[in-house]
């Protein structure tokens, strides 16, 4: 019997060596592809250790943001660059009683911050969930906020906000994330990450 | 009385060349569409003229039409005045304009979103970010284009691949250049040396392409010829971008800041007249060193 195979030679006109060419270009452009992401994530989510020994709190934040511990709070970052409201990481540690709750601080924040922020308005508290499995409180709000400069004659910015409670022996801390309402959804993953190394 | 005759050598015969002349049909085309851009930028950042911006508007669309129709009609038309014309050159542009449009951009922009981080980085990483992203995707597209709609039963001659290759660059280079007039208010002067330089980053890279193209098509390189080609035109494109845009950009000083675009021109211009000669050099020699070993083997047969 004899077997014939027909069109071994000719698969689409091409030779064998054209043929690796062309693989050779498409495994170039799935790996740049991947180089691209990965170069990408490196700049985009790159971090910088912050540690607070005093507070006992280790955390990493954006590189390049501007990191600030002279307020009330343990420290504070932010970028910088945006022209509009600069987007905001906050770590906070309040003091509390043995009695009180979440429900009873998250009522305390809303009262102080209806009082700073123009237009203010929290939205209803959920559960939340931390990278180490503990459980925290989280409460979403919005409000309005203008250029300190009044010389920048700029419009007023809708700022999106998001508190993470988490209630720790006599003690609350507090994780603020704020943003532009508009780049919220675009920048909430660098908050997560935050989340995910922050360590109390 | 005698007549003497006289021997006359027949006239010779000029081979008539079947194909149209494409380094012409670039060059043409790149001078008239560097001398209106030019001519755009002198008459209204130089002598300041103005217009409504209905009308600004209508010539930007227009500057962004320029390269497309430049090709019509120094490329695409003149294929049908030749014996032997290339088939589905529209095609491609075609093709490759809407490939940019519906992959190459959303890629940039929202998987890669080099907006937020790649004009920010370091010069060396700018450098090296441009190329990986903006110069591998952009020329990868081209390249595919290229070879699934021409490749290899298109390519008669050498000069073939720069046809094809061309033309794909205009097309993903007019998506770039309507996308920057959309969506900047830009003045027809500013607009039109945008225009030029992204055409000319497009047009060089396409050219080193087409010789990787061309080489495997007609001679027999090794495998590597046309990634490392295709390499070298995302490097180059990629070094490309902010090179020009670094040069461009105002820096800080005592007396103010002032943009200086005609740098970006240089750089399009120098790359364009240099990567163009060398590649019209390299195509001449492969084409002069196939018909010698063509000449040879006849005589040894």
């Amino acid at each position: 019997m004899t077997v014939i195979e027909v069109g071994r030679e000719d698969r689409g006109g091409l030779t064998l060596r054209q043929r690796w060419s062309h693989y050779l270009v498409l495994i170039y452009g799935v790996a740049m592809l991947l180089i691209s992401i990965n170069l990408r994530d490196s700049i985009l989510y790159a971090t910088v250790p912050y540690e607070d020994v005093r507070a006992g709190i280790r955390a990493f934040y954006p590189k390049g943001w501007l990191l600030d511990n002279e307020g009330d709070y343990v420290f504070r970052v932010r970028d910088m660059t945006r022209p509009d409201f600069k987007t905001t990481i906050q770590v906070q540690i309040i003091p509390i009683s043995v009695d009180s709750t979440a429900r009873n601080l998250l009522d305390n924040l809303l009262l102080t911050r209806a009082q700073i922020f123009g237009q203010y308005r929290q939205y209803p508290r959920a559960a939340f969930q931390l990278s180490d499995e503990s459980s925290a409180t989280a409460v979403n709000y919005t409000f309005v906020a203008g250029q300190d400069d009044p010389f920048l004659e700029s419009f007023p910015t809708v700022v999106a906000g998001q508190d993470i409670v988490v209630l720790q022996r006599e003690q609350a801390v507090i994780v603020t994330f704020q943003v532009s309402a508009e780049r919220y959804d675009q920048l909430y993953p660098v908050f997560q990450t935050f989340l995910e190394d922050l360590d109390f | 009385m005698t007549t003497t005759s006289r021997l006359i050598t027949p006239p010779q015969e000029d081979e008539i060349y079947p194909y149209r002349r494409v380094w012409f049909s670039i060059a043409l085309e790149a001078g008239l569409l560097l001398a209106i851009c030019v001519g755009m930028f002198i008459a209204f950042n130089v002598i300041g003229v103005q217009l409504p911006i209905i009308f600004r508007q209508v010539i930007n669309i227009g500057l962004v039409a320029l390269p497309v129709v430049l090709w019509f009609l120094f490329s695409l038309a003149r294929e049908q005045a030749v014996s032997l014309p290339r088939q589905r050159m529209l095609t491609v542009l075609i093709v490759t304009g809407l490939a940019a449009n519906a992959i190459g951009l959303p890629i940039l922009q929202n998987v890669f979103q080099i907006d937020r981080w790649l004009p920010l980085a370091d010069a060396p990483t700018r450098l090296v970010g441009y190329a990986i992203t903006v110069g591998s995707l952009q020329e990868i597209i081209k390249y595919l284009v290229v070879r699934y709609t021409t490749y290899p039963t298109l390519f008669r001659i050498r000069l073939d691949s720069v046809a094809y290759t061309v033309a794909s660059a205009l097309g993903y280079s007019t998506v770039l250049n309507l996308q920057f007039a959309l969506t900047t208010n830009t003045d027809p002067g500013t607009l039109g040396l945008e225009i030029f330089a992204t055409t000319a980053f497009h047009i060089v890279a396409s050219l080193l392409v087409a010789y990787g193209l061309s080489e495997l098509r007609f001679a027999s390189p090794s495998p590597i010829l046309l990634p490392l080609t295709v390499v070298l035109a995302a490097l180059i494109h990629g070094l490309a971008i902010p090179l020009r845009a670094g040069l461009i950009n105002a820096g800080f000083s005592l007396s103010g800041g002032f943009t200086t675009p005609l740098f970006g021109l240089i750089v399009a211009i120098g790359l364009l007249v240099g990567v163009g000669s060398t590649m019209a050099f390299l195509f001449e020699r492969a084409e002069r060193a196939a018909r010698e070993a063509s000449a040879e083997s006849g005589r040894s047969t």
